[in-house]
């Protein structure tokens, strides 16, 4: 008689990958923790840059990333929800349309460093900005706007086709459907791509070393005007040290970094629930 | 329903102004909103279309005048790249290779892993481990890339130095390691979402037809599910190709190509990064490059991110 | 044809002769063969219209085409005209929204929007200024409906908490919220329990006076009861129009006897 259980390979399998999945999370969390520890304390948080890594801290680039994550969310959050409106909403169910949507969803998988090529040319140098916060929330907003635009396409469509007919049957107005009906409706999966865009780009270390972020920042930014400098530039600038010191503040920048992101990502869940 | 309610007065109001024609009109408030909205919306899309113009605006002038001293045959015929050499040679294959190279181990890594713990997560989880293997896998996806950078140059290479002695301290080796776990989240999560939209019914009826778990996974979800895991793989190819801070950290900067994933090497990307923090001055061919390299990669991530896109949706 | 719609010949005194609404020449195409094709009928003040025919025949088309829900469909081309109190609803300067305020439709995917009763019903009246008591409002047409008793006059229900025929006549009342002239119903009681289904039924009757009312049912049963007029569509044509019992028990054409006694012709 065949036995009832039998062997399942592919079970072992998924679960051996899961189990390497989950060992590389937790040794990537494990060593930057470890690292971090003795490094992040309120001296490091609100301190400036050093040359001795027992002084160093991480103030100026803390002051620097936020200024970007706001100056990025500004810019590219409603021209990318509002050309999401258009492409689902509003224009004419043609080839260019078609065309012309799918020309900017594409933009999605151009690497970041290139958007700081194009930003070096465009803002540093083109409008005279130098390597400053706003030439880069300007790039970084260029950065975004194609997720931004891709995600919330995505939210719209997914609200159902019977929603907006029964709002129009009641004689609502397109623009009083969409905002009344089609945008609360679409409201968590926009904000969904919102995060998902935000981290993306303002953990982005690549463009910002393209538009020359300097190495050595000990002044936190107060204005756009200001010289540009961010947590992951910081990061990168200590992780090239050879000292095993500067490794550490390497790791504590980075930890710095990833809770400001996973508190970007803890605000959004709780803004979902709320919206739901 | 009582007559007379506020339908009732309007009906009559119209009747007295002589005609239905004129109050069938679009208010005259509701209009100029209506009328508004249409035209911000259209605004949005437009700037979008202009943001993303100038990118490839920038890219395509100094592309040509790149090309202006340099043929678009020598950039892809000669085998080696010394923008820097005294008489400086641009042929761009060792620094595609190079990215072609960090692609294919980062695949390695991260296509088995990735859909493995998709179908973990979609078929075999409990809902424990299911939660905390997502959060594990957000996580890492929400890690930025320059601390996997950071991780691979400090960590993975010293421990890998133990096991292969002859590994550099910049090598290929330990950055395709990292930049596999960094695309690990899109593959994983993509593919099970794309897992996740087969329908129920399709698995309940192989069951129901006695087959193995496993035998209905590999015979009908996982092939119904193929074109979203091939469109994940595609996107997670995209990510890896661009990927910058990662190669520049951990492999190094060396335009010879050898092949030997021990030793370092330098991709598309890495040299954008090496080359801006030197900082070249505006109009000589070395930024000139910089920028003909940017509009590789732009092509190269478009294309990709077009076909993903294709694949995703076709049927 | 249409004649005969002027004198529904139910007994009652009649209203004035002039329809409510009047299609003439309706076609629409969603590319290719019409879906509705030359279609002429009035719709008489305050009775109520059954459009019977099997599925495909043009019945939601034409109640789609009476307030103009035809053209959120890209592909949809409508000729003719349709005439509400003397104006033309296909005018150029005319807007759909305006007019799907007086014409109010009820579709058969009838979707509740996400939230509480009292989101369903004020809606409608928010989107067309209304300027009110929208509680009163609330509670006149939930009470029209037989809502109000049944949800004890809680507003904030969840409308996701209501069974299915609730759920139907939630989307009539917040129909009547608008305070349209004429309500078209796409299917009012299919799927329904026979209870649940017998209350729409109800309800339509009393419905019937204040509004004109147009019902589109493959359900005979329904459309024999219900209604003070019938027309058969079959393939997008107007094959018969009458008095609802002139039609079923007698009815000038082949088409229609054939549909009404269940043979395939």
């Amino acid at each position: 008689m065949t036995p009832l259980a039998t062997r399942d390979l592919l079970g072992t399998a998924c679960r051996l990958g899961a189990a390497l999945t989950l060992t590389a999370a937790i040794a990537l969390l494990g060593v930057l923790l470890v690292q971090a520890l003795g490094v992040v304390d309120v001296g490091f948080l609100a301190g400036a840059p050093s040359r001795f890594a027992s002084r160093a801290g991480v103030g100026p680039a803390i002051a620097g990333t936020l200024w970007l994550a706001v100056l990025t969310a500004a810019l590219s959050f409603p021209v990318g929800i509002g050309a999401a409106v258009y492409f689902e909403e509003y224009a004419p169910r043609n080839r260019l349309a078609g065309l012309a949507g799918s020309a900017l969803a594409n933009m999605a998988g151009v690497p970041p460093v290139v958007f700081g090529v194009a930003g070096l040319a465009l803002f540093v140098r083109g409008m005279g900005l130098g390597p400053t916060i706003l030439a880069a929330g300007l790039t970084l907003a260029m950065l975004a706007l194609p997720t931004v635009l891709v995600t919330s396409r995505t939210a719209l469509r997914e609200v159902p086709r019977g929603v907006r007919d029964a709002a129009s049957a009641l004689g609502a107005t397109r623009w009083q459907v969409i905002r009344r009906q089609v945008l609360p409706a679409a409201g968590p999966g926009i904000v969904t791509g919102l995060t998902l865009a935000l981290t993306r780009t303002v953990g982005a270390a690549a463009p910002l070393l393209v538009l020359g972020a300097p190495a050595f920042v000990t002044h936190a930014p107060r204005t756009p005007g200001d010289i540009l400098t961010a947590l992951p530039t910081q990061a990168f600038t200590w992780s090239t040290r050879t000292e095993a010191d500067f490794a550490a503040l390497a790791a504590g920048t980075a930890v710095t970094l990833l809770v400001l992101l996973l508190t970007v990502n803890l605000g959004a869940l709780v803004l979902r629930r709320r919206l739901r | 329903m009582t007559a007379g309610g506020p339908l009732g007065g309007r009906a009559t109001s119209v009747a007295h102004a002589g005609g239905h024609g004129a109050v069938l009109r679009p208010r005259r408030g509701a209009a100029l909103s209506e009328r508004l909205a249409g035209r911000v919306f259209l605004a949005c899309a437009v700037l979008a279309g202009v943001a993303a113009m100038a990118v490839v605006g920038v890219l395509a002038w100094e592309s040509a005048a790149f090309f202006s001293q340099v043929s678009p045959a020598r950039l892809l015929t000669d085998p080696s790249w010394t923008p820097l050499a005294e008489e400086p040679r641009f042929g761009i294959l060792p620094l595609v290779a190079a990215t072609a190279q960090i692609v294919a181990g980062a695949a390695a890594v991260a296509f088995p892993l990735g859909l493995l713990t998709a179908i973990y997560l979609q078929y075999y989880a409990g809902p424990r481990t299911g939660t905390v293997l997502t959060a594990a896998v957000t996580l890492l996806a929400a890690v930025p890339t320059v601390v996997y950078g950071y991780v691979a140059l400090n960590f993975v290479t010293p421990a890998l130095r133990g096991i292969l002695p002859g590994i550099g301290a910049f090598n290929a080796f330990s950055a395709c390691l990292a930049v596999g776990v960094m695309i690990l989240p899109t593959v994983a999560l993509l593919s099970r979402s794309a897992l996740a939209a087969v329908p129920h019914s399709l698995l309940e009826t192989g069951m129901a037809l006695g087959a193995a778990r496993a035998r209905v996974l590999t015979r009908a979800a996982i092939p119904a599910a193929s074109r979203g895991i091939a469109a994940a793989m595609a996107l997670a190819v995209a990510r890896a190709a661009g990927e910058t801070m990662i190669v520049t950290l951990a492999a190094g900067n060396q335009a010879r190509l050898t092949g030997n994933p021990l030793e370092g090497l330098r991709t598309l990307t890495a040299f954008i990064a090496q080359t801006s923090m030197s900082d070249p001055a505006p109009g000589t061919i070395e930024h000139h490059a910089l920028a003909t390299v940017a509009a590789v990669l732009f092509l190269g991530g478009y294309a990709v991110c077009a076909l993903a896109r294709w694949i995703g949706r076709a049927r | 044809m249409s004649d005969a719609l002027h004198d529904p010949g139910t007994g009652t005194p009649g209203p004035p002769a002039t329809p409510v609404l009047s299609a003439t020449g309706l076609t629409v195409r969603f590319g290719g063969r019409p879906a509705l094709a030359d279609v002429s009928l009035d719709f008489p003040r305050g009775r109520i219209v059954a459009l019977i025919g099997p599925s495909g025949s043009g019945k939601t088309t034409l109640l789609r085409a009476l307030c103009r829900m035809n053209e959120l469909i890209p592909a949809a081309v409508t000729t003719g005209s349709v005439r509400f109190e003397g104006a033309e609803l296909y005018a150029p300067e005319v807007d759909p929204a305006e007019v799907r305020r007086r014409i109010g439709v009820v579709l058969r995917e009838s979707a509740l929007f996400p939230g509480s009763i009292f989101h369903n019903v004020a809606f409608g009246p928010r989107a067309s200024g209304f300027a009110g008591d929208l509680h009163a409002l609330a509670e006149e047409v939930l009470a029209a409906v037989g809502l109000w008793a049944e949800v004890g006059g809680d507003l904030d229900l969840p409308a996701s908490a209501l069974s299915a025929g609730q759920r139907r006549r939630l989307c009539i009342a917040r129909t009547l919220a608008v305070r349209p002239r004429v309500l078209l119903l796409d299917e009012p009681a299919s799927a329904l329990d026979p209870v649940a289904a017998a209350r729409i039924e109800s309800l339509i009757h009393s419905l019937a006076g204040d509004v004109a009312v147009v019902v589109a049912t493959s359900d005979l049963r329904l459309a024999a009861r219900v209604s003070d007029v019938t027309a058969h569509l079959d393939r997008g044509e107007l094959v018969e129009c009458g008095p609802t019992g002139t039609v079923f028990t007698n009815p000038r054409s082949k088409r229609t006897e054939a549909y009404l006694t269940g043979r395939i012709p």
